[in-house]
């Protein structure tokens, strides 16, 4: 079982552009040091919008990343792929593949903030839609040499025989473009998407989970899943049991496949520790998840019934012994923990990174 | 006075096919290399959809430079905003701004390949009535106030950026300008830094400069924001014979690349010399910087006296590069030609 680290949207701003040179800061040589320590991903969680969020940018932090580190493979978490040209997302991975040499991963998702699309003006309503098309796309852009597409929402090139009602009439092969494309044999009727990333067939593709919609648009796809932050041990159990099962009726194999989950994790001494030092910041998180009803069900925020369906705070036995549980119930073969919260000083977070370093990774991995 | 270093790519040409990872991992290289021989910027460029790779998005690479360096500035040279949403465009600017602690500078062009345009479905003939817009809507984003925007290309409501650039109100703005007069003027207008490409003529670049700065001036723009940047292809060496050479070996192949792909130059008749006697050959050669360190100076004064300008760009990366080749160029930039200049302005 692999370990890796999760931050997402509750890397909270408000503080101002200074605050935040020391937010990101502390969060890339928290990266840095998982990388010497031995962690084996890295995920962004991306989102756009959302008051005090400062993680519009994963792209950015990413490639920060990929210069900085050797080993960490290094991806986003639920980008909502429906808010731009999908060919863009197919470039982004590809160039943080290459400058990471290979340890890229797309995360995906259809995404679920109205804030989001109103400000990108998309249509909400047509997120599933779009965010399936662009996977397609983005599947065909990383396996083709060129090609041309013609979608619902995406037409590539914008102007040919086979997708325009008017096709192109000079444009776009003119002069001096056109040899181009021909002195690399290309059919100039097409483009590609480059450049090609390093990963072969292409980075993997982990689609976000919430429900069992995305369980089955990731099984059409032969995409893994990456269940939701915020859900319970029980509700992540249940979404691999739907993808088992969608992998076996669409004849897909399992073998090989990444079973990822981000659990809230604080690693320490005893779990007395772990609990005054992280307990309180995690519980304020979910009680504004609780209040936005995103837990489901009414679930209220009390610390213990947290730590009983969600949170994972202990020594590091404790730690290993929740993950084995996880690995029997739902097959996981990756747990990604986010050890920082608004509230988890820096220095705390070092002592529970290298804790977990010391005592869990090397149990899970045997 | 300033020097940028410039401009990269990562493309991988038919005549000189490369790695595109190992093109990745000796950008940072480099990057790291000028900062430490005295160079206060170091710029890559953007395309998108072409054969040999080039680079499609210019700001995690800089991302990649800025957590491995602490002082140089990193610049986009020039990032197509014709091709871009402004909204996410202003995002990414402004955490890469943040990340580098303040040390993004931008270079803006419109873009002009029809390839580009096509690919992301956008019309081309838009792209200069996007581009100021999208200039526009990035400026209202970084003031961190709430903003709404309603322009022919672009709408949003009540929208807030957080985190907001570092510098304040925003990066330093250039714009890559083309050839023309009404170019010069709109730059102008707009109160934006001038940066002219690598083959004009002095005349041109003399010409223009002086449209740009009459067209800013009467749009009332403050002095300090008048400000121009000469751009120039530079092959420098301890002798003018090894200059030469470095062109011939270096240069040279870049355009021939490019020029018979834009098929400016028949390929069938494509022997180096025919195309040396080729018009747009012939002006990028005289307008290269090819020499020693004291020539190069004298060429920059000379410029200088024509146009008064604060920031030169060597491109010094050419095609087919050797690393100890062009790390002994950067030195030699860096130890003679900088020095020279610190402190004029």
């Amino acid at each position: 079982m692999r370990s890796g680290l999760y931050y997402g949207w509750e890397l909270t701003g408000g503080g101002g552009s200074p605050a935040a040179v020391d937010l990101y800061g502390e969060m890339l040589e928290q990266i840095e040091l998982a990388d010497h320590l031995g962690f084996d991903t890295a995920l962004i969680g991306e989102s756009h919008f959302v008051d005090g969020d400062l993680t519009g940018s994963v792209v950015d932090l990413l490639g920060a990343l990929a210069g900085s580190t050797r080993f960490i493979r290094l991806g986003s978490a639920g980008r909502a792929l429906a808010l731009q040209h999908p060919a863009r997302a197919a470039e982004d991975f590809a160039v943080i593949d290459l400058l990471s040499n290979g340890r890229a991963i797309l995360g995906v998702g259809a995404g679920h903030s109205e804030a989001a699309f109103a400000a990108f003006g998309v249509p909400f309503d047509e997120r599933r839609a779009r965010f399936e098309e662009a996977l397609d796309f983005i599947a065909h852009a990383w396996t083709s040499d060129a090609f041309s597409y013609g979608g619902r929402f995406t037409r590539f090139p914008g102007k040919t025989p086979e997708n325009a009602e008017t096709p192109f009439a000079h444009e776009p092969y003119e002069k001096p473009f056109r040899l181009q494309w021909e002195r690399a044999g290309l059919e100039p009727k097409h483009l590609a998407v480059t450049p090609r990333p390093v990963q072969i067939p292409h980075p993997p593709i982990w689609v976000e989970a919430q429900g069992e919609d995305d369980v089955a648009l990731a099984v059409r796809h032969g995409h893994a899943i990456l269940p939701a932050p915020a859900l319970s041990d029980a509700e992540v159990v249940g979404l691999y049991r739907a993808y088992t099962a969608g992998m076996a009726a669409a004849g897909r194999s399992l073998t090989g496949v990444e079973r990822p989950v981000i659990r809230e994790v604080f690693c320490a001494e005893t779990q007395a520790e772990a609990v005054a030092i992280a307990g309180e910041p995690l519980r304020a998180v979910y009680a504004q998840h609780a209040a936005a009803d995103a837990l489901g069900n009414g679930a209220d925020a009390s610390l213990d019934r947290l730590m009983a369906e969600r949170f994972v705070l202990g020594d590091p036995d404790q730690v290993f012994e929740r993950f084995k549980t996880l690995q029997q119930e739902a097959g996981i073969n990756h747990v990604i923990c986010r050890f920082r919260v608004p509230g988890i000083e820096h220095e705390a977070v070092v002592r529970s990174l290298r804790l977990y370093a010391g005592e869990v990774i090397t149990r899970l991995r045997s | 006075m300033e020097f940028w270093l410039g401009l990269y790519g990562m493309q991988s040409p038919r005549v000189h096919p490369r790695s595109w990872a190992g093109l990745y991992d000796e950008v940072v290289e480099h990057a790291v290399f000028a900062e430490e021989v005295g160079f206060d910027s170091f710029w890559l460029t953007e395309h998108h959809f072409w054969y040999d790779g080039y680079c499609p998005n210019l700001l995690p690479v800089l991302a990649a430079i800025a957590r491995r360096t602490s002082r140089i500035g990193i610049g986009t040279g020039c990032s197509l905003l014709g091709l871009h949403d402004p909204l996410r465009d202003a995002e990414d600017k402004a955490s890469l701004d943040v990340l580098s602690n303040g040390r993004l500078l931008l270079g803006l062009a419109p873009g002009y390949r029809p390839e580009e345009f096509e690919g992301l479905d956008i019309e081309k003939k838009t792209r200069g009535r996007r581009f100021y817009e999208a200039v526009d809507v990035m400026k209202k984003a970084w003031t961190g106030e709430v903003f709404s925007h309603h322009g022919e290309f672009f709408h949003y409501d009540d929208l807030r950026l957080e985190p907001v650039p570092l510098q304040r109100p925003h990066p330093p703005i250039w714009v890559g300008a083309n050839r023309t007069r009404l170019q010069a003027t709109n730059i102008g207008k707009a109160g934006l830094g001038f940066w002219e490409g690598p083959s004009m003529s002095l005349e041109l670049f003399t010409r223009n400069a002086g449209i740009y700065k009459e067209a800013a001036r009467a749009a009332g723009h403050p002095e300090s924001a008048i400000k121009c940047g000469l751009f120039r292809d530079v092959c420098i060496a301890e002798t003018q014979e090894e200059a030469l050479r470095i062109m011939d070996e270096d240069l040279l192949p870049m355009y021939e690349e490019q020029y018979v792909a834009y098929g400016y130059v028949p390929e069938a008749t494509g022997s180096r010399r025919e195309m040396l006697a080729h018009p747009v050959f012939r002006e990028i050669v005289e307008a290269s910087f090819v020499g020693t360190p004291d020539q190069i100076i004298r060429k920059i004064e000379r410029y200088r006296e024509a146009v008064h300008f604060d920031h030169f760009m060597p491109r010094i990366m050419h095609i087919s590069q050797k690393k100890d080749r062009l790390f002994r160029q950067m030195e030699l930039f860096a130890e003679h030609v900088i020095p020279h200049f610190r402190g004029a302005s």
